[in-house]
């Protein structure tokens, strides 16, 4: 009787332990809690969420709903981003299909269909020319915004493609997925540069500093991984880190080219900056996260999660 | 082991949960087995009726081993081996087997109908699982003195001292299992086995033992498709 009393009375001790942590968060109001798709409109600003099959435009402010976009799309959105002009709205889904919708109108301009699995990452470049997406069909595919076409299609991946990013000058690009590695081309001749190795297993997240000369990666065998990129002839690894023992799903790099936040399937996301270290937990698996553009010198980040929807961080609160 | 108990449930309840979504397509267990057997102190065979082998062993305790590899959502299938060792045999009015020793090697096909890891909440790293399968294997028992006594018309014939005896029957179980990294969990599990076996030196030809199972749980490969 005594003992589970006792358990009784640690575990409300320790639940309201827990509960207290919780505070620092707040939640942004989407029907489904699993989210995959999340960006913020340039100036950070608007935070938009692939919300099932619909996208949901936040206020990042006020965190109220500003508006609703139907793009068609019939299965969950995995990826969406914006256009660094604020003019262009790209998603990909569990139906295979891209959608590139005009903001303004909120028209949907171009259903694009080339690909066969999931898509599970799609970008466009910083100078609103390419569209770069990848899936579960092993595919990566450059489409040109500007004349509608497929410049270059990347198949026969061993594994799925799980990210890609463009470098700020939309010069390089970079694929990321199951097979390990880091892939650099060139975005111009679509001529690969580099095959980076040094993951140990797959390839979760990649993002490149504003800077230039700093390219991220993390994966399912915990390590956060900086390469040094402003020498194009010469990429290779910076610094290697272990953060933890579980997968680290995704990450992203802040203005300041010198803070990153990574995310994890155990639902841990750490924010590495030049002077700390911010270590937050969250109870169910991140899997995306983004900074808030635009901050300055104060983090705040947004986590998209598989099983609390999407939750806004104030690191100053942590 | 009611202070063992206090720390699961301690474990259990006060955990905080945390995301296991992505589950495991093959499981390795390994763990510590604490049994003890079934049955009456007497067996009969025919009209013969004799002390029993297996139920007057009060010690019985080994390994188990299980390999599961998941083929639907809440089903998996494995094999299992169990290496169990007992001693300490004791009847009330009879010393047949005294200072015996018996060795049970049980293989086992298994199929385990298991929970989900849920988004969130105590589900979210506890699983719970039933299991039942098939269970084969040899019982050998190795004797301190002879158990008959042999005599033939040319003399002394050297006594069987030992016994290998195979068995065949059905076992079936529960169990959960508690995750602790997304790589690795601790398993509680309650099995009961059922055999059948037809020995020469012993009269028993069934026997019945239950095994509470206790060790990890290893997730070798894990489904790497988070967004399915």
């Amino acid at each position: 009787m005594k003992s589970a009393l006792l358990i009784c009375i640690t575990f409300v001790l320790v639940s309201a332990g827990f509960s207290q942590t919780n505070r620092s968060y707040m939640t942004f109001p989407t029907e489904s809690k699993t989210i995959f798709g999340i960006c913020f409109s340039p100036k950070g600003n608007v935070l938009a969420v692939g919300d099932d099959t619909r996208i949901k435009f936040f206020s990042t402010a006020t965190m109220k709903l500003l508006g609703t976009l139907n793009d068609g799309h019939d299965k969950m959105i995995m990826t969406i981003d914006i256009s660094r002009d604020s003019s262009l709205l790209v998603s990909g889904g569990k139906d295979s299909l891209i959608m590139i919708t005009e903001l303004s109108s909120g028209r949907v301009k171009q259903t694009l269909k080339y690909h066969q699995g999931i898509i599970t990452t799609a970008k466009i470049s910083p100078d609103s020319k390419f569209l770069l997406s990848g899936g579960t069909d092993k595919k990566v595919v450059l489409y040109d915004l500007v004349n509608h076409q497929i410049k270059i299609e990347y198949g026969g991946f061993a594994e799925d493609i799980t990210s890609v990013a463009f470098g700020p000058d939309s010069d390089i690009f970079a694929i990321a997925g199951g097979d390990h590695r880091i892939h650099i081309y060139d975005t111009q001749s679509g001529k690969l540069i580099v095959s980076l190795s040094g993951h140990t297993n797959w390839v979760r997240g990649i993002a490149f500093s504003g800077d230039n000369e700093k390219l991220f990666s993390c994966g399912d065998d915990s390590r956060l991984i900086t390469w040094n990129i402003a020498n194009r002839n010469e990429i290779k690894l910076k610094e290697s880190a272990k953060q933890g023992l579980n997968w680290l799903t995704c990450l992203d790099v802040n203005q300041d080219s010198k803070s990153c936040v990574v995310g994890s399937i155990n639902g841990k996301f750490k924010i590495v900056t030049a002077r700390s270290d911010i270590n937050v937990r969250l109870k169910a698996p991140v899997t995306k996260i983004l900074f808030v553009p635009d901050q300055g010198f104060v983090l705040m980040v947004a986590a998209a999660t598989n099983g609390l929807g999407v939750v806004l961080i104030d690191a100053r609160k942590l | 082991m009611k202070k063992l108990f206090s720390v699961l449930i301690f474990v259990l309840l006060g955990s905080n949960s945390r995301a296991q979504l992505p589950d495991n397509k093959l499981n390795l267990s390994i763990g510590y087995s604490y049994c003890f057997f079934h049955g009456s102190e007497m067996a009969e065979e025919g009209t013969m009726i004799a002390p029993s082998l297996f139920s007057n062993y009060n010690q019985l305790m080994g390994f188990t081993l299980k390999c599961f590899v998941k083929q639907f959502k809440f089903l998996s299938v494995g094999v299992g081996y169990s290496s169990l060792f007992a001693s300490d045999w004791e009847a009330k009015e009879f010393q047949t087997f005294e200072g015996s020793k018996l060795s049970i090697n049980a293989f086992s096909p298994l199929l385990q109908f298991h929970t989900q890891h849920a988004k969130n909440g105590i589900f979210n790293k506890l699983k719970l699982n039933t299991e039942i399968g098939a269970s084969l294997g040899p019982a050998k028992a190795r004797f301190e003195s002879p158990v008959l006594e042999i005599h033939g018309q040319t003399g002394e014939i050297p006594q069987p001292m030992t016994e290998t005896g195979f068995f065949y029957g059905i076992v079936a179980g529960l169990g959960f299992e508690e995750v602790i990294r997304n790589q690795l969990g601790i398993f509680v599990s309650y099995n009961y086995h059922l055999n059948r076996i037809k020995p020469r030196l012993y009269a028993d030809n069934r026997f019945s033992y239950s095994e509470l199972a206790l060790g990890f749980k290893v997730k070798l490969a894990r489904d790497k498709h988070l967004y399915n």
